[in-house]
């Protein structure tokens, strides 16, 4: 199933397009990474993808076909925003039964079990719980009613690394349990390796790169080479970023092997992203969708 | 380095140091990705290069298990038989055998071995002793 | 795949969870509207119990000017009641319901971005404000009805010793009251306070807002609106020069004039003259030269079709509170 799928996506606010001409086919099942600077677009593509925003032009369908926001989307779709929203006034066990009413596959047994193994107590108020219990409880709510795709805005940035670990490690038990999609924005580029298995890079309300992770790391190679030859290199092979140091350079290129004159090695998903980010216009999409 | 590689790493030193054996169960996915919130896919691209090295194998329904330790044979021994893979490689490549390739009959001579015993010769999914005109 | 934006069920389930988590409030609604009525409840007990049998003649009677005759009624004109302020005060109480029950919950769900939780949960927007509003405006309606029956009881015997409402419940104070009004009412204030509570986030600035908003449709309806709509269609009858009073106690005049024989109103000359003359001249004066004093009046069994017109106009515009608070949702990009 293709969890999400975009061809020619855009939504403008007013007159400016926070996302243009985007295309995506993300495959269900991987913790897909949204990485790009602020004010990207990556705020309104969650958005968008929740159905809380309809595209301005293209074309958008989650879950395998289904329209974003509509009710079956609903169903399969949790959206979680950077302020992790609760009912704060409310005990934790007032919280499981209101999920309980609003959300007819509701797994009570599962919920109260993770919570009770995080140490997470039923009978205090949601608001007075520490910031990475919040985080805990608001993840277990949005896991408990076994969604396909959950979107992540940002929710983990306010809590310290230890929370944060926890909080990750509950995701990726999900991941691994149910086969859930996950979309994360995240701005913690060295974590990325660890936890994504897709990488999508927004830059100025475009698509930069769309692919998966290993086929990332396998189709690209940090490269050191002469200072002199830098200039060249592009002719060669795809080059993504070059920097000179002195009479080394550093490059980062699209190719399985190094050039004659260069040495290359694995490149690391930290040293990827930070390399695209650095050039908005290089690209690295796959090729043409499918058609259905 | 690469987040599996650190994995396949650690199962190495964890043989070497003895603290796992041959028969061993690896953890289960899901546990090793609940205690290090790491990816899943991660932990399986870790798993399946432990099998690559022959270190593990996985039994479906079981779990992946310890098939044997790293440096089971001496050192000589191992040496004169990279030399022999070393030729044999030599020998596919000049034959225009690429790299997945020769790892796809490394995979199938692999799988016979297995199924097959020494005298090979064994199609993959026949049993020892079957006849060859498939009479019982 | 269907496509439908918005499921009934859903709706339904916020409607439960909202329930359970505004009970609070939603009981002070019920009890905003219950004590004013346990007040005049007992009020109208007691009126009952001191006029003894004229309360049943009183009923009968349409003029209430035989019973008046009875002893009983002087000591029971001359009792302190609460009357009028009573029924001036609860005609505010459907603003107070949306001010202190209404927009406090509403402003706190936006200010905290409580609000944002439905989306965890897969809730869209119309369900939210179909499941928020719907609880509300039920609650309110109940309440709304019960105490407007009560009153209309009570108003049997109270508009007697009354002097705001001599005119049979046409006048603002008791027409604001009769249950269907009373609802419109109270179901108008609590649609306000959601496009309000979406414009104003912060809760005391909010409510202002609310109270200006109900005041100015509130002071429209009653003294605008409804002087337009008992203009139309009034019925005409012949009245006593120059008494400004209909056919019936309780029918609502409107205005009388004198017509010349041609049809056309007496000119100030005649009013003039007439003026100068007793009672009995004047009726002489009038019969002889082919005068008629008309009063045009709306019957007193029209009330109630007034009434309902009335009601129906604030549940048009409750209806397009809640569509302005829809469309506003959608608007505002951070929600």
């Amino acid at each position: 199933m293709t969890v999400i799928e975009a061809q020619r996506l855009g939504k403008r606010y007013r007159n400016i397009w926070a996302l243009r001409d985007c295309g995506l086919s993300v495959p269900a099942g991987h913790v897909v990474a949204l990485v790009g600077p602020n004010g990207a677009g990556k705020t309104t593509l969650l958005r968008l993808l929740a159905g809380l925003a309809a595209p301005s032009a293209g074309r958008l369908r989650v879950l395998g076909g289904c329209q974003p926001g509509s009710v079956a989307a609903r169903e399969g779709v949790s959206y979680l925003d950077q302020q992790m929203p609760l009912y704060r006034n409310l005990r934790v066990r007032d919280l499981l039964r209101v999920a309980e009413a609003m959300n007819p596959r509701w797994h009570g047994e599962l919920a109260e079990a993770r919570l009770a193994a995080l140490g997470i107590p039923v009978r205090r108020k949601a608001g007075r719980l520490s910031g990475g219990q919040q985080a805990q409880l608001a993840l277990t709510l949005a896991i408990a009613r076994r969604p396909r795709l959950l979107l992540l805005d940002e929710p983990l940035a306010s809590l310290d690394p230890l929370a944060r670990q926890d909080a990750m490690a509950a995701l990726m038990t999900s991941v691994a349990e149910d086969g859930l999609s996950v979309v994360l924005s995240s701005h913690v580029v060295p974590e990325l390796e660890r936890v994504a298995s897709y990488l999508i890079v927004l830059s100025g309300g475009r698509v930069q790169v769309a692919a998966t992770v290993e086929s990332l790391l396998d189709t690209h190679r940090a490269l050191i080479g002469p200072a002199r030859d830098a200039a060249r290199l592009a002719e060669q092979v795809p080059v993504v970023t070059v920097s000179r140091a002195g009479r080394q350079a550093q490059a980062l290129a699209r190719t399985a092997a190094a050039p004659s004159g260069w040495v290359g090695r694995p490149v690391t998903m930290e040293e990827l992203v930070l390399g695209y980010l650095r050039e908005p216009t290089a690209r690295a999409l796959p090729g043409p969708a499918v058609t259905r | 380095m690469p987040t599996y590689l650190q994995l396949v790493h650690q199962v190495d030193y964890a043989l070497r140091l003895g603290f796992l054996a041959a028969g061993d169960r690896l953890p289960r996915i899901k546990d090793v990705t609940r205690s290090l919130a790491v990816n899943p896919d991660t932990v399986m691209k870790a798993y399946r290069e432990l099998e690559v090295r022959g270190i593990a194998a996985g039994r479906p329904g079981l779990g992946t298990f310890i098939v044997a330790a790293p440096d089971v044979a001496g050192l000589g021994e191992m040496t004169a038989l990279q030399r022999k893979l070393v030729s044999w490689l030599a020998e596919a490549a000049a034959a225009g055998v690429d790299e997945l390739g020769m790892k796809a009959l490394f995979a199938a001579a692999l799988r016979d071995f297995h199924h097959g015993g020494s005298a090979g010769g064994h199609l993959p999914g026949r049993e020892v002793g079957d006849r060859a005109d498939g009479a019982a | 795949m269907t496509a439908a934006a918005w499921s009934p069920g859903i709706a339904v389930r916020m409607a439960r969870v909202t329930w359970y988590r505004h009970r609070g409030a939603l009981a002070g609604i019920a009890g905003l509207f219950a004590l004013p009525a346990a007040v005049v409840l007992a009020e109208g007990l007691a009126m009952r119990s001191a006029l003894g049998g004229l309360s049943r003649c009183l009923m009968t009677d349409a003029q209430g000017s035989v019973c008046a005759g009875w002893p009983a009624w002087d000591g029971f004109l001359n009792r302190s009641w609460y009357v009028d302020d009573l029924a001036q005060a609860m005609n505010v109480l459907p603003l107070l319901a949306a001010m202190f029950a209404g927009v406090p919950w509403l402003t706190r769900e936006f200010e905290t971005g409580n609000f944002r939780y439905t989306w965890v949960q897969g809730i869209g927007r119309r369900e939210w404000l179909l499941g928020t509003f719907g609880p509300l405006a039920a609650t309110g309606a109940v309440a709304a009805a019960v105490g407007g029956l009560v009153f209309g009881w009570w108003y049997q015997i109270a508009q007697w010793p009354s002097s705001a409402f001599p005119y049979g419940g046409w006048s603002w104070v008791p027409f604001g009251l009769v249950p269907e009004v009373a609802v419109g009412w109270t179901v108008f204030a609590l649609a306000l306070a959601l496009p309000v509570a979406l414009l104003v986030r912060r809760t005391v600035l909010a409510m202002a807002a609310c109270a200006a908003g109900y005041s100015a449709v509130f002071t429209l309806v009653n003294w605008r609106l409804r002087d337009w709509l008992v203009s139309l269609a009034p019925a005409i009858a012949r009245g006593h020069y120059p008494n400004q009073i209909a056919p019936s106690w309780n029918d609502l005049f409107l205005r009388g004039w004198l017509a010349g024989p041609g049809g056309n109103q007496a000119s100030s000359r005649v009013v003039g003259k007439l003026n100068g003359l007793t009672g009995t001249q004047a009726d002489r004066w009038i019969a002889q030269h082919h005068y008629v004093y008309l009063v045009a009046y709306q019957p007193h069994d029209r009330l109630q079709l007034f009434q309902f017109s009335v009601a129906a106009v604030l549940l048009a515009a409750a209806a397009a509170m809640t569509l302005a608070a829809c469309w506003l949702l959608r608007r505002h990009p951070a929600e």
